[in-house]
Order: C-alpha cells, then sequence, then structure tokens
C-alpha cells in the first residue's frame, strides 16, 4: 500500500480518489485502503455512495453508468472502475 | 485553521460534492460566530445531498444554517400537520421544492396534448392545492415560505411540434410557474424561488441528473445542487436582513476608463467602442438600479472641476449629476466620505455597498466599514455588472411605488439640499420648494406603505409604536380608529406616502396613537398638515379634545416639542408616556401657508 500523497507537486490519481471520497465520508484518507467499503466505514451509506460517485466524476472528469455506479463496492472497484475510463491509478 | 474566505475559495475554485461536503464540515468551526437561520427542506424529492452546499452558500451570505430535511416525500404532511417535525423544529424558513411530475403530473411525462381549457384547469388546481396546504401551516407557523417553481423538460413530449402547438407542453409550463408567483405572493409571507430561470442559465442538460434519479431520486447534478443553493442563499438573506439601500461608486475607471485628471475630458475611455462601451454597458446597468429605487452615490479622488466636465459635458456619459443623490470629489478617506454621505442621507453605513476598481481602498473600506458590503471592481471590465448583481445586495422581494422612486426622491432631496443652502431664510426655503400635499384617510391600498413605514420610522415619531400590517388592517377596519396618510410632493420631485397619523375616539377624547414622518421631510411642516387634518377630523365628530402623545427613544428628540409647539397644554404624564391635549371647541390648527393643498375636502 502506497502512501496518500506520493508527490508534493500534483497528487498522484489514487490520492485524488482517496481524498475526494474521505471529504465525502468524513474520514482521514490516510485509513482508507483497497477493501474500504460500506461495510467498514459507517458514515458510507447509500446516498455518501451516490455522493462518492458525483464526486469522482467531477474529480475525474468521467461519466459513470448506473450499472458502475452501483458494482464499484470498494476503493479498489472504484479504482478498477477509472482504469476503464483510461485514468492511470494503481 | 481556514478562514471562511478561504473556505469559499476552494468551493469556488472546484465547485465539486467532495469539496461542498469538506467545506460544511470546516465551517462548523469556522462559521460559528455567524447568526443562526433555521432552514425547512421540505420536498418531493431525495433532498438531502443538498444541505452541504446550503450551508456553504449561506455561509458565503453571512449566515449559519441549522437544516432540517423533512423525510422523503413528505412535503404535504408536514405543511399539514401542526403536531409534525416541521412544526416542532420551528423553521426560520421553509423552501418547498417538489417537482412538477409530483405537483402536476400530467403537464410532465404524462403530457397528452390537453385542451387549452384542459390545461387551465390543471394550472388552476395545483396552484389552489400548494395554496391551502400554505394556508393550513400558516395557522401554526408564521415562518416564511419559499416555493420553489419548475424547471423546464429537457425535451417536451411533442419535441419540436411543441413550440407550434396550441396545447404546448413548454408553454403550459411556464404558464403554471407564473400563477404560481402570483397566487402565492399574495399569501402572507409566501414567495416564489425561481427554479426554471436557474436551470436555463446553468442549462438544462447540465441541470437534471438522470441517472441519479433512477438510482435514488434526487434529480438534480453538481451544478443544479451549487445554482439552487445560491438561489435559496438569496432568500435567507432577503429574509434576515433588510436590503442594502444605497450604491456608492468610484469614478475613474469604474465608470469610465482612465483618470480623467490625466487625460482631460475627451481623453477618458467612454463610448461606442471597447473599452469604452464596457463602461457605458456598466452606467446603463446602474441607471437601471436608480430606477429600481437604488441610491447612488459617487466617491471620488479627483479635482471637483474635471469631474463636473465629465457630468455636464462628456456626450457619452449616461449618468448625470441630478442622478446622484450624494457627490464627494475631494482628497478625503473614502471611509470618512462614506460616513458623511451616509449622514446626510440619513441611512446608515450598514445599508452601503461600496464599489470601486483600486484594490486599496477596497481594502481599507473593509477594515475600516465592515458594514459596508465592498465589492472590487473585477479586471475584466465586461464583468463589473455581474460583480454587483452577484451579490444579491440590491434584489427584493417586492416592489411597491415608493421603492421604485427611492433613487429619484433621494436625489431630488440632494438639489433641496443646495436650493436650503441659497435661501436667506427658513420660510424662505420653505416657499421656494413650491410644495403640494394630499392628506386624507388611508385607503386599503396604502396599509402596507403605512406599516412600513411604523415599522422604520425613528427620528420623527411620537410613540414609535411598531404596528404590524395586520394591527393596522384592523385599525381600518375598526370605527373607532382614522388613518391619515400624507404624501408631499415640490419642484424637486414627489415624495410619495411620508406621514402617518393614526387617530383613536376614547369618548369625547381623539388621542393620537401614532404621528411619524419619514426623515426625508421633517422640517418642512407636513406634522402641521397632518395635525390640522386630525384637528377638523375630531371637531366633526363632535370631540372635545385632542390628545397627543409622546414616548422618548434614543432616536426621536426631533420630534419631542412637536405638540407644544401646536399649542397643546401637558397633562399629567402617564408612565414614561408624555401626555399633551388641545380643546378643539376653541379652534382648530391652520394649514402651513407654505404647503399648497392638493386635496379636495381638506379643511385649509
Amino acid at each position: 500500500m502506497m502512501p496518500a500523497n506520493v508527490s508534493a507537486v500534483a497528487p498522484s490519481a489514487r490520492a485524488r480518489l482517496l481524498d475526494a471520497v474521505a471529504s465525502v465520508l468524513a474520514v482521514d484518507p490516510s485509513g482508507l485502503t483497497d477493501a474500504s467499503s460500506p461495510a467498514t466505514i459507517p458514515s458510507w451509506d447509500s446516498l455518501n455512495h451516490l455522493n462518492i460517485a458525483m464526486a469522482i466524476e467531477s474529480e475525474f472528469n468521467v461519466t459513470l453508468t448506473p450499472e458502475q455506479v452501483m458494482e464499484m463496492g470498494d476503493i479498489a472497484g472504484m479504482c478498477a472502475t477509472l482504469r476503464h475510463h483510461g485514468v492511470d491509478i494503481l | 485553521m481556514s478562514t471562511l474566505q478561504q473556505i469559499l475559495d476552494t468551493v469556488d475554485g472546484r465547485p465539486t460534492v467532495a469539496a461542498y461536503c469538506a467545506a460544511s464540515r470546516q465551517l462548523a468551526a469556522t462559521a460559528a460566530e455567524l447568526p443562526v437561520v433555521r432552514i425547512a427542506l421540505l420536498s418531493s424529492f431525495t433532498i438531502e445531498p443538498l444541505t452541504p452546499f446550503l450551508k456553504v452558500e449561506t455561509a458565503r451570505r453571512g449566515w449559519q444554517a441549522d437544516v432540517m430535511v423533512a423525510r422523503f416525500n413528505t412535503a404535504r404532511q408536514e405543511l399539514l400537520d401542526p403536531d409534525g417535525e416541521l412544526v416542532r423544529f420551528g423553521p426560520d424558513i421553509v423552501f418547498v421544492a417538489e417537482l412538477l411530475q409530483d405537483v402536476c403530473p400530467d403537464l410532465a411525462d404524462g403530457w397528452a396534448m390537453p385542451a387549452a381549457a384542459e390545461i387551465d384547469g390543471l394550472i388552476e388546481s395545483a396552484v389552489a392545492s400548494l395554496a391551502s396546504a400554505i394556508s393550513v401551516f400558516r395557522s401554526s407557523s408564521q415562518a416564511p415560505v419559499v416555493v420553489h417553481n419548475f424547471a423546464l423538460p429537457r425535451q417536451a413530449v411533442m419535441g419540436v411540434y411543441d413550440s407550434m402547438a396550441e396545447s404546448s407542453q413548454v408553454a403550459a409550463i411556464q404558464r403554471l410557474n407564473h400563477r404560481l408567483g402570483v397566487e402565492l405572493s399574495r399569501l402572507p409571507g409566501v414567495y416564489v424561488l425561481d427554479v426554471a430561470l436557474n436551470a436555463a442559465r446553468v442549462g438544462l442538460d447540465g441541470w437534471h441528473d438522470e441517472r441519479m434519479w433512477l438510482l435514488a431520486r434526487t434529480p438534480l447534478s453538481t451544478a443544479a445542487m451549487v445554482a439552487l443553493a445560491r438561489a435559496q442563499a438569496t432568500f435567507v438573506r432577503l429574509l434576515r436582513e433588510p436590503a442594502r439601500k444605497c450604491l456608492a461608486l468610484d469614478l475613474d475607471n469604474t465608470l469610465w476608463g482612465g483618470v480623467v485628471g490625466d487625460l482631460g475630458v475627451s481623453g477618458i475611455a467612454l463610448g461606442p467602442v471597447y473599452p469604452g462601451n464596457a463602461f457605458l454597458q456598466f452606467q446603463q446597468f446602474v441607471l437601471s438600479l436608480y430606477h429600481r429605487g437604488v441610491v447612488l452615490a459617487a466617491l471620488s479622488k479627483n479635482n471637483e472641476a474635471d469631474v463636473d466636465e465629465v457630468f455636464e459635458r462628456h456626450p457619452a456619459m449616461i449618468l448625470r449629476r441630478h442622478h446622484f443623490a450624494a457627490v464627494r470629489i475631494n482628497w478625503q478617506p473614502k471611509a470618512e466620505n462614506i460616513r458623511e454621505v451616509a449622514e446626510e442621507l440619513s441611512l446608515g453605513t450598514d445599508a452601503f455597498v461600496f464599489f470601486d476598481d483600486d484594490g486599496a481602498e477596497c481594502a481599507w473600506m473593509r477594515e475600516l466599514r465592515p458594514e459596508v458590503l465592498t465589492v472590487q471592481a473585477p479586471q475584466d471590465l465586461t464583468r463589473f455588472k455581474d460583480a454587483v448583481i452577484a451579490t444579491g445586495a440590491f434584489e427584493r422581494l417586492s416592489m411597491t411605488a415608493e421603492d421604485r422612486r427611492r433613487g429619484e426622491m433621494y436625489a431630488a432631496a440632494s438639489l433641496r439640499r443646495r436650493a436650503a443652502g441659497a435661501a436667506r431664510s427658513v420660510d424662505e426655503f420653505l416657499e421656494s420648494l413650491a410644495m403640494s400635499a394630499v392628506v386624507r384617510p388611508a385607503d386599503h391600498e396604502q396599509l402596507p406603505r403605512v406599516a412600513d413605514l411604523l415599522a422604520k420610522t425613528n427620528q420623527f415619531n411620537m410613540t414609535t409604536r411598531r404596528h404590524s400590517v395586520a394591527d393596522v388592517a384592523a385599525m381600518h377596519a375598526s370605527s373607532d380608529h382614522e388613518i391619515f396618510t400624507l404624501q408631499l410632493s415640490d419642484r424637486f420631485g414627489d415624495s410619495g406616502l411620508v406621514g402617518v397619523a393614526i387617530v383613536r375616539r376614547d369618548a369625547a377624547d381623539a388621542v393620537v396613537d401614532s404621528l411619524l414622518l419619514s426623515c426625508r421631510v421633517i422640517g418642512r411642516r407636513a406634522e402641521t398638515a397632518l395635525l390640522s387634518c386630525v384637528v377638523a377630523w375630531a371637531r366633526e365628530h363632535g370631540l372635545h379634545r385632542v390628545i397627543g402623545e409622546f414616548i422618548p427613544t434614543a432616536k426621536n428628540a426631533p420630534a419631542v416639542d412637536c405638540y407644544q409647539k401646536h399649542g397643546f397644554a401637558p397633562l399629567p404624564a402617564d408612565g414614561a408616556v408624555a401626555r399633551w391635549a388641545l380643546a378643539v371647541q376653541q379652534g382648530g390648527i391652520a394649514w402651513p401657508s407654505c404647503i399648497a393643498v392638493a386635496n379636495a375636502g381638506v379643511p385649509a
């Protein structure tokens, strides 16, 4: 697992994702891992899941399908979805 | 810890859901000293995601929002339930945000080209149903209610044909919106927020989020939530704070391009080609504010002669000297000038917006007069107007005829003061004004203005009794009361309704419950005209005495000797209330000779 902020100049795609998720959920981004999901974070309810989806769309300038929104069930799933949209994310 | 401005700069740089969520939490620490406003959101859809946006945009307007979101799709139940969550919350403001498909499904996706008469029926019944739910809510709460109107559809059901059809869906929704605004605003404390216009500005394609709608019944895009929260925050400000009244403008590089002292009148940029046309456009906008009742002032570090020459001789100038109620062309600090202007116009400095292109001037004003709303002109000349509009400072929830003419009336007052400087005596000055007045029993249309004066007048106000609109209406209906209004005009303009006397019959006495004059007409003997009519009325009704009352406040010294000056004799005081009496049968009070009688039926 790499640290949240690798570069001080331009944050990595992963750091940007974790920051967006953390902002919506009101948690510390350094506490998020690939396995973070509604099951591990109490504030990750269905409404915040949609907020996360909208936040990801704005952050990476992508448009998610409803299926993608529902299926990206944890951070790893979000990374996979973003890679599918051509985002270079680890 | 970030300052409020830093938090706002962050969301403005990247207005995303994540940024608003983070900002809304940071505000909890930063905006803790802002006054709290309790906001209830009633809706027919999932409106929770709007909450962080609303909190941030309300803080931008100087308020800390305590937001209650009613359970999903319970807007009508909450309005109708006197013991419901809404009433128990005790809101300061209620927003009712319903969707067209819930309020009038036949006009939404259910559109089946109804006949024109049928459309009217659908519209009227939707409006009536909302009005009746709000009326029920009124019996348990006085909180203002702001109803959202409806965005137009991205595509009309009939497609391109809609714009040509007799039964046009788009036209029907526009008519529903118009009827909603007209009918609901007749109810006390009910307003309409124009969602349709906000959606059009953002763009309908970017307003609805079809996926979020189908996944979670939340139809608004991020851009829509930003726009809606801003529109709501504007209502919060308008409902909780008095409106700003005066726009104080810098001149060089604000109303024209360049420094007139350096370039001369012919050298400044003002004319049909850029950049001169950008300044012309801004002047046109300022003139439109003046016509909506905004009082104008000019504050400029300049030689007065140079500025006078621009006002008098520059052929392209749209704004002229007579549009300005006060002008300060000198080398004093502008913070000092604005204080003087406020005093001259009898306005508080908190009624001012200050607009200047110079960063240092703006910083000084913010530092020394934080209550003035200071707006620095943007770098981009074409956006001056947007910068003023974005503050929302001159928005109004209603516009009386008096409001619209305020700019004109204050400017006329400035000419009057110049005339006063030229006159040799008070009598000569008053004669020179060529005043005429109408004093008459108030009619129904005047009651809101009467209540407005009772609420706002501090200086020439004998009793400062703040009767509400409802109180005034009750007195108007009562046979024991008479409400007199005074309208005054002179050679500089019409001041409108500027005086009120409320008289109560008490056995053989006529008791003057309230007697007031707007500060615009103090020292013009208008009170004599009002009292002359009050005494005549008392005599006509066979009453023996007119009783005047005076309740001292921190501000009403200008009225302290009014009854004494009019021949009233002192009575024993009743607590804090000084009382005076005039025996009616011994003679009346003469109408002041400096004011012509403009209405029939008033004893001269």
